[in-house]
């Protein structure tokens, strides 16, 4: 069932922060296919189907991993207009960001993020974050041929 | 008090009587003027009708004598001796007719004539002459009977006669006629006298007193039977009564009756006083028992006012003792009746007068005392006090000030009180001043009034003002406040609370500022410090076999020294969010905090030997959130810094003062030098290593902060190798739990 694996699109505009999540991921066998985008805008052109992605196989994506701090639309923005659309409701959404800021754990909350992610310092602790986030929302998990299962 | 004088005639002891009688007088009067008209009327209409009665009984008696005569007279002319000489005369016959005549001859018909039917008197036979009476030749019959039957009344000289006139027609009723019948022959002729015993059979009649007249319808002819009389002034053509007044206005009552078969009328009157006699006896009679009435009805009133008005009187000269000033007086009346209760009632408010008058009068010495002494002790007031008294008039002129006035001014107490006080008053604040005083004037208090006044030095001090119009009169009593010192505090506090707010505003300014920088910190300081941790671990990961010892110490170095600034970071982030949060104040059990926070430490001293001494703590008044972080802080460090004694003992307990509740925790750890002890709670600031003991050095300042921001303080005691102890206060008194 591999062709159905969903995609996962991760909105981070630091390149760094974009390979280090992916490694993250990869570390922990997520094999789903990892749509990145730069910036808030593009999140809702992807989900949405318009400009560069309105030729994209159609359906939602399993999990949208969404920094704040953005250009354009900024993640807080992003997560309002997901959770208030119907259609989109349903796509977990799960914050990852470098903040502490309790007041941006409240707002997400309040807009109805699934989870909120501080990314560590430490790389170990964030590769453990991600590990625990890909068992929590059961993307994927069909172990491929040939890698040992988690 | 001057006594009332009673005019005589307002006294009721006269008016009682007086006003009785002349009422019973007054309907006494009534009733007899109506009873005597009445019985006057009575009277008047029984006399009237006897007189009447008496009237047709003689003109009944008149008539029949009248009657008797004119038969008598018929009856000698139709005789057979009176035709005879008529028919023949001569000596013979005339000597029988004669003689027949001469029998109807009486005293008072004196003469009998023959007269033939041409007017020619045949024979005159006169009879005996009545005694007084006028001979009856002098009334002889002078003319010839024009007719037949009785005539008028006629006079001739005093005697009053009349004639009766009888036809001799020679038919004879008794002898048989010798002429033939139908044809007149002559006339028998008698004429009269009045007889005058008639009127005293009448008078006997009738009654004393009245008089009887017999006259000629026509009125010519009228008669008592005595003499002749003029005519009764009243209508005698028919029956009736009637009543007169005569020429020496005496009022007669009569009634006339006609005579039938005559032309005459008779008139009987009688005095009308005799007839209404009884009524005047009636009347004086009832007067005088009228008279006896109302007198007596007097005296009775006036017994009756007496008993009535001699109490009244008494008491009204009792009034006016006690009206006079008399402590007491009494009435004492003696008696059961209601004059006798107001006699007992009127002792008994004059005993209560009295007794309220003495304590009036006590009352009033005492009042005068008290007022005597409240007015010296205002005085004394008035003349102590620092605030500026005094009473004004509405003239505009102050009447009394006392003394702070010239000490706060510096004008005397004269030239305050000679001058207008708004010639005072600044000339900005006049206007409203006179607008104030128009207030007063109107009887409304004013309070919290302030205007400038002038000193003598020329400068102005403001004065505030409390001032109420005294009633019913025309001043004004007012207290003044020298606030000069005030007003210019007053000011100088407005600019420092401006500044104070601009410096609130600029530091509210950088409060968001902070926490704009922070968030920033926040996001991206940390982001480039998990970058370099990332790639040290893929570093570590992809290379690490190749790499010789020291390059991978060297890469676990870059690693941990960005994970301690990481930790640096989030801590100061931390710190700098403990300024800002806002404190939920409540009630806080620090004994179940603290033993809260030590199951929370217990995991991180992996077993080894503590001894815990807490003593009893209070419940306090705080932020739970941040305290319980406070208790972290200082409870790990204390664990931390006795990690190096064989055996940790660790104390926390409580000393109360009514203002603070001061909590301690100790610990048998490294201690301190305390020539540092000001360094301790200092950001970042460190009395040990990090290679000694572990930490970033913002634990200390996070607890002071959080206690400073609860209204407390914090200290410590300590010296090296000899323990520490920390101490924080928090205000008020914990209840202990």
């Amino acid at each position: 069932m591999i062709a159905e694996l969903k995609r996962i699109v991760l909105a981070e505009d630091n390149a760094n922060d974009v390979e280090l999540t992916l490694t993250a991921l990869r570390e922990n066998h997520v094999v789903n296919e990892v749509i990145v985008v730069r910036d808030g805008a593009e999140v809702l052109d992807y989900l949405y189907r318009r400009n560069g992605y309105a030729d994209r196989p159609p359906g939602n994506p399993a999990l949208v991993l969404l920094d704040l701090k953005m250009p354009k639309l900024d993640g807080i923005e992003v997560l309002r207009q997901i959770k208030s659309d119907p259609a989109m409701r349903s796509v977990p959404v799960v914050v990852l960001t470098s903040s502490r800021e309790e007041r941006d754990l409240v707002r997400t909350y309040d807009l109805g993020v699934n989870a909120y992610v501080v990314k560590p310092v430490d790389f170990h602790e964030f590769v453990e974050a991600v590990k625990l986030l890909g068992g929590f929302w059961a993307v994927v998990n069909e172990t491929p041929p040939g890698v040992p299962g988690p | 008090m001057t006594r009332i004088k009673l005019p005589a005639w307002h006294s009721l002891r006269l008016r009682l009587p007086l006003i009785m009688s002349a009422f019973i007088a007054a309907v006494l009067t009534m009733f007899l003027w109506v009873s005597y008209r009445q019985v006057e009327n009575a009277l008047l209409e029984a006399g009237g009708a006897r007189a009447q009665g008496a009237a047709d009984q003689l003109a009944t008696l008149l008539m029949q004598s009248a009657q008797q005569r004119m038969t008598d007279l018929q009856r000698a002319a139709r005789s057979s001796a009176v035709l005879a000489y008529l028919q023949d005369p001569g000596d013979a016959t005339a000597a029988d007719a004669r003689q027949r005549l001469a029998s109807l001859t009486t005293p008072n018909q004196p003469a009998v004539e023959l007269w033939d039917d041409h007017g020619t008197r045949l024979l005159t036979v006169s009879g005996p002459p009545a005694a007084g009476r006028a001979a009856p030749a002098q009334i002889a019959i002078t003319r010839p009977p024009s007719r037949t039957g009785l005539s008028g009344f006629q006079v001739s000289g005093d005697a009053v006669f009349w004639d009766a006139v009888a036809e001799v027609d020679g038919s004879p009723a008794t002898e048989p006629p010798p002429a033939p019948a139908g044809k007149r022959l002559g006339y028998v002729v008698s004429r009269r006298l009045l007889s005058a015993s008639t009127s005293d059979v009448l008078g006997r009649l009738i009654g004393t007193g009245v008089v009887v007249q017999i006259g000629n319808r026509t009125g010519d002819v009228w008669t008592d039977l005595s003499k002749v009389v003029a005519a009764p002034p009243v209508d005698v053509k028919q029956n009736g009564v009637a009543e007169y007044r005569t020429a020496d206005g005496r009022r007669r009552l009569g009634a006339s009756a006609l005579i039938r078969g005559t032309p005459w009328a008779v008139w009987v009157e009688f005095p009308r006083s005799v007839v209404v006699a009884p009524a005047m006896t009636f009347l004086t009679r009832m007067l005088i028992v009228g008279v006896c009435f109302v007198v007596a009805a007097a005296l009775l009133a006036r017994t009756i006012s007496a008993r009535i008005t001699t109490p009244l009187h008494d008491l009204t000269h009792a009034a006016e003792a006690i009206a006079a000033g008399t402590p007491v007086a009494r009435v004492d009346t003696n008696r059961r009746d209601e004059i006798g209760r107001l006699g007992a009632a009127f002792d008994t408010m004059a005993e209560q007068v009295h007794g309220v008058q003495r304590e009036l009068e006590q009352r009033v010495e005492k009042r005068v005392a008290e007022l005597h002494e409240t007015r010296q002790e205002l005085d004394g007031f008035f003349g102590l006090s620092l605030d500026m008294l005094c009473i004004a008039g509405t003239d505009g002129y102050f009447k009394r000030l006392n003394p702070a006035w010239s000490e706060t001014l510096g004008w005397t107490d004269d030239e305050l009180r000679r001058t207008p006080y708004l010639g005072f008053v600044h000339p900005d604040d006049r206007e409203a001043t006179t607008r104030i005083a128009a207030q007063l004037a109107n009887g409304s208090t004013v309070v919290q009034f302030e205007n400038r006044w002038a000193c003598r030095d020329g400068s102005y001090r403001w004065l505030q003002w409390k001032a109420a119009p005294v009633p019913g009169r025309d001043f004004i009593y007012g207290s003044a406040r020298d606030i000069t010192e005030q007003k210019t505090a007053d000011s100088r506090i407005r600019g420092l609370n401006d500044q104070l707010e601009q410096r609130v505003s600029e530091l509210h300014a950088l409060s968001q500022e902070l926490e704009a920088f922070s968030y920033s910190v926040s996001h991206d300081l940390r982001a480039p410090l998990r970058h370099v941790t990332g790639f040290a671990a893929i570093l570590d990961k992809s290379a690490g076999p190749a790499l010789d010892e020291k390059s991978r110490r060297h890469l676990r170095t870059i690693s941990d020294a960005a994970t301690r600034m990481g930790r640096l970071i989030d801590d100061l982030l931390v710190f700098s969010r403990m300024g800002r949060t806002e404190l939920m104040l409540g009630r806080v059990d620090l004994a179940a905090l603290v033993a809260d926070v030590r199951r929370e430490l217990a995991a991180e001293t992996n077993g080894r030997p503590i001894a815990w001494t807490i003593h009893p703590l209070p419940v306090v008044r705080a932020d739970v959130a941040t305290l319980r972080l406070v208790l972290v802080n200082l409870m790990s460090n204390a664990l931390k810094y006795s990690a190096t004694r064989p055996k940790a003992e660790i104390e926390i307990g409580c000393n109360g003062t009514p203002e603070e509740t001061v909590v301690f925790v100790r610990d048998n750890g490294v201690g301190f030098d305390m020539q540092y002890a000001h360094k301790l709670f200092g950001v970042f600031q460190r009395l040990h290593s990090s290679d000694e003991f572990e930490g970033t050095g913002i634990g200390l300042a996070n607890v002071r902060r959080i206690v400073h921001r609860h209204g407390g303080r914090v200290w410590a005691e300590g010296a090296v190798g000899r323990g520490a102890t920390f101490f924080f206060s928090l205000p008020g008194t914990g209840e202990t739990s």
